[in-house]
């Protein structure tokens, strides 16, 4: 065997994937190649320091975001119940025409609000879809054996990172393939290091980074209904809305506290209910409950159960809050001015 | 016992069928068993920034979830939410390369070599942090179709017939595609490899 040949089964080497019949004269050239035999312990060792790279956590969050924005795609109206609605009304067919024009155009412009207007959670989760417990470290159950050809992924037609993406669901012509995921046996169970299931043998003990803990249920869930608020001249409302915020949530970051505050703007403008998670230090908790009454009634609160004793608390800990903020319950004339004169 | 533990034990197309026949709620159990790999699959594809990898995961849930009628069972469903994260990751890579020349910046010092930490040290340890940083700068510097396939094989543990899949390329392609991209990484990696022998 010569060197290129070999070096073409380097990788198969490493991950033990060749026969006895393909390896026996590898490992013949690798007896006698001394530069061989060096590159592919080298690759083994840099392959090993990368299987070990930990598996950090998603940030705090994450999940409810997700599903929060998956409820508002399933809330909105289909196209077909907006187009049949004139004709279920009884509606003479030239009126019905211009309904539907209507009809379209407001229901384009819904799909191609830019992503920085949408709420980012605007309808109150189901109690199924509130935050709950570490995810199961049972692996799913193993699925049967599928047909060759593969199901296409959507495209995305992504201008920036930032801009919603347009995706394209035409599906692609299937090809023929061997298929992707023989099933010879079932696989080996997927653990916190290697999610597919392969074995590893990390250098280091496998410990996440953990930037943020994990999508645990919060502390507490707190339901504030929020006061009918004066409206506020355009000039002011930038300059003073930031003193104000500063001055009345004192328990908050300045981040949190416009956090709040954009939500509380959203619940209003929406008439729908908002949710913001923040993360504060036990010790101000008391603090932020006082300054919630800045902006309305508490409703409801429920405090998760953590079993924990009162000797290891501290007061520093960190508590997570998941506030729920529901539009003012009286139509108001003293509501804040539309989006455009924020 | 409450829907979604009810559904722990369900399989992933099974969940995407109820999902398809109106039960929405059922989408979060996918979430939660996939929500760690399709990040850190992204995560290590934009150079280990959290914050892009935040926005990329979430999009690509959203993504699935406005797709799943589309899903017709034909691969896994793990297999087919990662490509859509492969095909986005990639997307928002090059995106990210032409806004901030990110990925071309050659690394401050070349001849820089971390330790390599002791196993015993704690993770935030600073001798674990700058070992971890090395190893993802080197991989932020591979093409992308290298740092693909090493983050699918080698860090999240793939096999080749589900990188295949993944990727959709035959199986033989997984092979050498590997193969150049560990030696690339291994040029990358120069100064720790001299180090160590």
């Amino acid at each position: 065997m010569e060197c290129h040949q070999a070096q073409e089964l380097f990788s198969e080497y490493i991950d033990k994937r060749l026969d006895s019949m393909t390896s026996a004269p590898l490992d013949a050239h690798l007896a006698v190649c001394a530069e061989c035999r060096v590159r592919v312990e080298g690759l083994e060792r840099m392959n090993k320091l990368f299987a070990a790279m930990l598996q950090v956590e998603p940030p705090l969050g994450f999940q409810t975001r997700v599903l929060a924005h998956v409820q508002e795609q399933a809330a909105k109206p289909k196209l077909w119940g907006w187009l049949s609605l004139p004709f279920q009304m009884g509606v003479p067919i030239q009126a019905t025409a211009v309904v539907l024009v209507a009809v379209l155009a407001v229901f384009l412009y819904q799909q191609e609000r830019p992503l920085e207007q949408r709420p980012t959670t605007p309808v109150p989760m189901p109690d199924s879809l509130a935050s709950k417990s570490e995810p199961t470290s049972a692996p799913p159950p193993v699925e049967p054996a599928r047909k060759a050809e593969s199901d296409a992924a959507p495209k995305l037609a992504l201008q920036s990172p930032r801009k919603e993406p347009a995706p394209s669901l035409e599906a692609q012509p299937t090809r023929p393939l061997a298929d992707p995921l023989p099933r010879k046996a079932a696989p080996p169970a997927p653990s916190a290091a290697h999610p597919f299931g392969v074995p590893g043998a990390p250098i280091f003990e496998n410990r996440e980074y953990a930037r943020a803990g994990g999508e645990a249920a919060p502390d507490y869930r707190l339901t504030l209904r929020l006061h009918v608020q004066p409206s506020m001249r355009k000039e002011e409302a930038s300059a003073d809305r930031a003193k104000s915020l500063r001055a009345v949530f004192a328990s908050l970051s300045e981040d949190q506290a416009r956090r709040l505050d954009q939500a509380r703007q959203r619940a209003i403008e929406s008439g729908q209910a908002q949710h913001e998670v923040l993360e504060i230090a036990r010790d101000r908790y008391g603090q932020f409950r006082q300054d919630l009454a800045s902006m309305g009634t508490v409703e409801s609160v429920a405090e998760r159960d953590t079993r924990q004793a009162k000797s290891d608390v501290q007061s520093s800990d960190l508590v997570t809050i998941l506030v729920t903020l529901m539009p003012p319950a009286a139509p108001n004339s003293n509501a804040p001015a539309q989006p455009g004169a924020r | 016992m409450d829907e979604t533990e009810a559904l722990a034990g369900v399989t992933d197309w099974d969940c995407v069928q109820k999902i398809q026949k109106g039960q929405v709620d059922v989408f979060e159990v996918l979430v939660r068993r996939h929500q760690k790999t399709i990040y850190n699959l992204v995560y290590r594809m934009l150079g280990g920034n959290p914050e892009a990898a935040a926005e990329v995961a979430h999009e690509v849930f959203i993504l699935a979830y406005k797709s799943i009628r589309q899903f017709k069972g034909n691969s896994s469903f793990k297999t087919w939410v990662y490509r859509i994260a492969v095909n986005h990751a990639k997307d928002a890579r090059a995106n990210r390369a032409r806004e901030k020349n990110i990925f071309s910046d050659p690394p401050g010092d070349c001849d820089f070599v971390p330790e390599i930490p002791d196993p015993s040290d704690p993770e935030d340890s600073l001798a674990k942090k700058e070992f971890w940083t090395y190893l993802q700068a080197a991989l932020n510097r591979l093409s992308h179709e290298h740092c693909e396939i090493i983050t699918l094989i080698t860090i999240q543990g793939a096999s080749y017939e589900d990188a295949a899949g993944i990727l959709e390329i035959p199986i033989n392609t997984v092979k050498s595609r590997l193969n150049r991209a560990r030696e690339a990484l291994a040029k990358e990696c120069a100064p720790l490899l001299r180090a160590w022998s």
